[in-house]
Formats: C-alpha cells, structure tokens, sequence
C-alpha cells in the first residue's frame, strides 16, 4: 500500500495541480468558453454527452483495431517472406524502409475518394500506418538469430518451417511487440485523421462536427475519449508484452 | 586401410582451408592431420585468433574446407550428423531464452522427431549433469554455470558418439570453470564418448584430456601432439602433482618461450 502511494502519488498530485490552475486561471481571467472551457466544464459535457462520445469512440476503436490486425498481418506475413526469399526481400524491402519514413496519414482524403466514408477507408488507413513498422521490424528480428543457433539447427538437419517456429519467430518477438506498441497508438491515430477527412460518425467525426459548431467543450471531451481509447489499446498491448516476453532479459529499443 | 580408418572417431587428413578479408586471402588452417580414437579426450590447444573455431565448425561438418576431409567413424560429416553421431557445445551456451531447461535439453529430440522415451532420456541427462529441481526454471534464472550443463545436457541428448566443445567454458569465471572441468571429467568418464575439446586455457587441456593438440599461429598448424599420461578419474588434487605441473609446464613453454620470461 506504501509503495502504491510513492509510485503513483506525485503523478497523481501533478494532474491535480494543472487542473486546479486551469479552473482557476478560466474563472479569474474570465476566458470565454469557445476559447478554452473550464475542466467543470468539459466534465459535464463529457458526462451528458456520454452516450455519442462512447459510441463514437467504440466505431473508432473498431477501425483501429482491425486495421491494427490487417496491417501487422501483412507486414509479419511479408516478412517471413522476405527471410524465405533473398529476391524478394532485396527488390522489396529497400522501399519498405523509405516508405516507413514518409507521413502516410497524407494519404487519407485519396482513400475517401477509394472507399468512400464508411469504415474500409478508415481501416486501411490504420493499416497502412501499422504494416510498416510491423514489415520493419520483424524482418529485423526474424534475422537477429544468434549464428551458433543457427549451426545447432543445420547440425540437426532442422527443416525451414522447425527454424521458423522454433527459432526465428521467437527471436524476433521482442522486436514485434516493439513495432506493436509503435502502431497501436499509430492505428487510433490513422483512424481519426482519416475521419477527420471524411466520415459519418467516430471520435475525429464528432471533433470535425464540434469544430464547426465552435462547440469547445465538446472538442475536448471527444479528445478525452479519443485519449483513453490510445491509452488503454497501448496498454493492452503493452500488457500482452509483458505476459509474452516474461523470459526476455531486456526490451528491444 | 579402410577400416582401420574408420575405427577413429575422427579422423582429419590434410585439412587445409582459407577465407577472404578485406580482398586478401588469409590461410586460416593448414596440413591438420590428427585421430581420435574412441573413448578418448583430446583437446586442441592454440593461441587466440589461431583459426581454433574455423576448425571446429570444419570438423563439425558446419563449414567444407577447401582441402582434405574428415571422416567420423569411417563416415563422411555429413552422414555423421545424419546419424546424430555428433553432439555441439559452442563457446557460447546458446540455449533458446523462452524454453525452460528441460526443453532446452529436449530441443534436438523435437527436431529430429524422436519420441520414444523422451522423458525418462531428459531426466537421466538432468541427474547426470546435476540440474534436478532446475528443470522448469528459464535461461535468465540460471547462472553461467548451470547454462553450461544445460548446453552439455542438451549435446549428449542424442546419445552422440562425439561431442565436440568450441572453447565451452571460456566465458564462465575462473571457479566456475574449474568446477565444470571437474564435472566433464566425470561426465566423460561416465558415458564415455570421444571427446574434441577446443580451448585455450592449458590447466583445462591438460585435466581434461588424453592427448592435446597443440597448434600454432595463423595459419594453424600442428605444433605438437603431447600425450597426458594421467590417471583418471581425474581428480582435483591431481592438480598438485609433479606430473601434472610437469604437463603445464611443458605446454606454457609452447607458448611463452624462455627468452621471453
């Protein structure tokens, strides 16, 4: 319980503080809501316009978290590819890293105009931002296998699919999970600025609409939601790690 | 002559091999020419960067020389390695961090896709290298010592005529290498497999073995072929006796010549 307190009390002190001032900073110098709301403010509205930002936020999630899916699918898939073929990973994965380089949320009005303003859009927006560094990064692990590992599976004749699992996959498992952790934040991220381009509902929806409406308290409830929803997929993610990789000594940069 | 080949353990003729650096050709090993007969422990003894490791992976079929060839019991390596005749402990321990000791050691078993008395051939492996009650604990739970028995454990679990060891215990500290001289030394005495050790500590060879190697600078050459006419079971007070200094002594002068002293 002690130990509960000195961990997590000065953070928690530090929150109070900034959101103290906030008020009072709102209150005394009188600034118009429009400009920036008070935290009682944003609260109420948060708490009586619960039911769109929630159900926003869960159709966000939705397209984040399948892209999320698809996107690492691939760029994993493609991957063990690569290691299988020396062709295709020396025409390919050249660009694959300067892809990965280039802002790809630049991409999202063009896939309005592909997949209209439903949901696929916004899914391969998502995955488009997690199939590079999932690509990336496993092609790096899967390689990163100690040499002498490597003898002692051609000592025993080990057939490709044996290296595969039993070697290669789990090696680069630290360096996935760092690609994981990467692109979960990146998908949520993906999925509002491809709403934000075009879409009728989710989170950057509601913040498109409230924009116009100069509606600012709303603005920053759906950036609470959207905040929580990135939050708590990373730390899912970040969890999972943890459970995963309980015999890695240290964590992969 | 066939036969009589083929009743070593190993057998090197003429090895000789070379590997590109930097656009010159460097000469790592030449005119190697050794047998190793059954049951016996020889270890090769050179100076660091001598091409000791080029060695290794040639006589473990991992790497083809440019010239000669061995011959594991009259058989090519390749067959060798087909037949699991030839069990690897690397300098390093290289167990696989996510699997437990047991699994470590069953690893070879699942490759080859042996099933039959899986169990009961990993628990006579733990027991006789002194690992009981550590079986389910991980790589990062173990010390440098117990990885090493691991690593033996996991090289003798397909029951291999051969063990050869590249410089296995050169990255434990003084004590725990001495303590896991003692315990090959047993382990050998008690499963009796023809043993190359490659090192390059001299106390170990000269424990260890039945003959040391001796070889030279780069490119490796046989210097010497000395006999270390010891009893066994080998015991630590072995190592207070004249004989034994004697053995040290010799092989030191290899090394350091006199004028150098």
């Amino acid at each position: 319980m002690k130990k509960y307190i000195i961990n997590w009390g000065p953070p928690f002190l530090f929150l109070a503080c900034i959101i103290l001032i906030w008020q009072l900073s709102v209150d005394v110098f009188k600034i118009p809501l429009f400009i920036l709301p008070s935290p009682k403010n944003i609260f109420s509205v948060f708490l009586s316009k619960w039911n769109l930002l929630f159900s926003d936020l869960g159709i966000t999630m939705l397209e984040s978290i399948l892209g999320f899916m698809v996107g690492n699918l691939f760029g994993i898939g493609m991957a063990v590819l690569f290691v299988h073929s020396k062709f295709s990973e020396r025409s390919i994965f050249p660009f694959m890293i300067a892809l990965k380089a280039i802002p790809l949320v630049a991409f999202a009005p063009l896939l309005i105009l592909w997949f209209g303003y439903g949901l696929v859009g916004k899914i391969v927006m998502a995955a488009l931002i997690c199939f590079f560094p999932a690509i990336v990064n496993t092609t790096v692990g899967l390689k990163a296998v100690d040499p002498e590992a490597m003898d002692l599976m051609r000592a025993l004749f080990a057939t490709r699919k044996q290296v595969l699992f039993k070697l290669r996959f789990p090696s680069a498992l630290p360096y996935i999970f760092s690609a994981l952790k990467i692109s979960s934040t990146l998908s949520v991220v993906g999925a509002i600025v491809a709403e934000l381009s075009g879409a009728q509902q989710g989170i950057g929806y509601t913040i498109l609409q409230a924009s116009y409406q100069i509606d600012t308290p709303l603005l920053f409830s759906a950036i609470i939601m959207a905040s929580i929803g990135g939050i708590l997929f990373f730390g899912l993610i970040a969890l999972t790690e943890k459970k995963v990789l309980y015999w890695h000594e240290g964590l992969v940069g | 002559m066939d036969y009589a080949r083929g009743a070593y353990a190993l057998s090197a003729s003429d090895l000789f091999h070379s590997y590109r650096s930097n656009d010159k050709k460097i000469d790592a090993i030449k005119n190697i020419n050794f047998n190793i007969k059954n049951n016996e422990f020889v270890s090769i003894i050179g100076p660091s960067g001598c091409g000791k490791s080029t060695l290794f992976r040639i006589v473990g079929g991992l790497l083809e020389p440019n010239k000669g060839e061995i011959r594991c019991f009259g058989l090519s390596t390749h067959e060798a390695l087909q037949k699991n005749m030839i069990g690897f402990v690397f300098q390093n321990p290289v167990l696989l961090p996510w699997r437990n000791v047991k699994k470590n050691i069953a690893l070879p078993l699942e490759i080859i896709g042996n099933n039959s008395a899986f169990d009961k051939r990993i628990e006579q492996l733990i027991s006789l290298v002194g690992l009981q009650g550590f079986e389910g604990f991980i790589p990062k739970e173990l010390s440098g010592g117990m990885r090493s028995r691991v690593s033996i454990a996991r090289a003798l679990v397909t029951n291999p005529k051969i063990l050869l060891m590249d410089e296995a215990f050169g990255s434990l500290d003084e004590l725990t290498r001495e303590r896991m001289n003692i315990e090959l030394g047993r382990i050998f005495e008690e499963t009796q497999k023809s043993v190359l050790f490659i090192t390059h500590s001299i106390a170990e060879a000269v424990f260890l073995s039945d003959r040391t190697i001796v070889l030279s600078k780069r490119p490796a050459t046989i210097q010497e072929i000395i006999e270390i006419d010891l009893p066994r079971p080998r015991k630590i007070k072995l190592k207070t006796e004249k004989r034994y200094i004697d053995l040290t002594q010799h092989l030191r002068d290899r090394f350091i010549p006199e004028a150098e002293l």
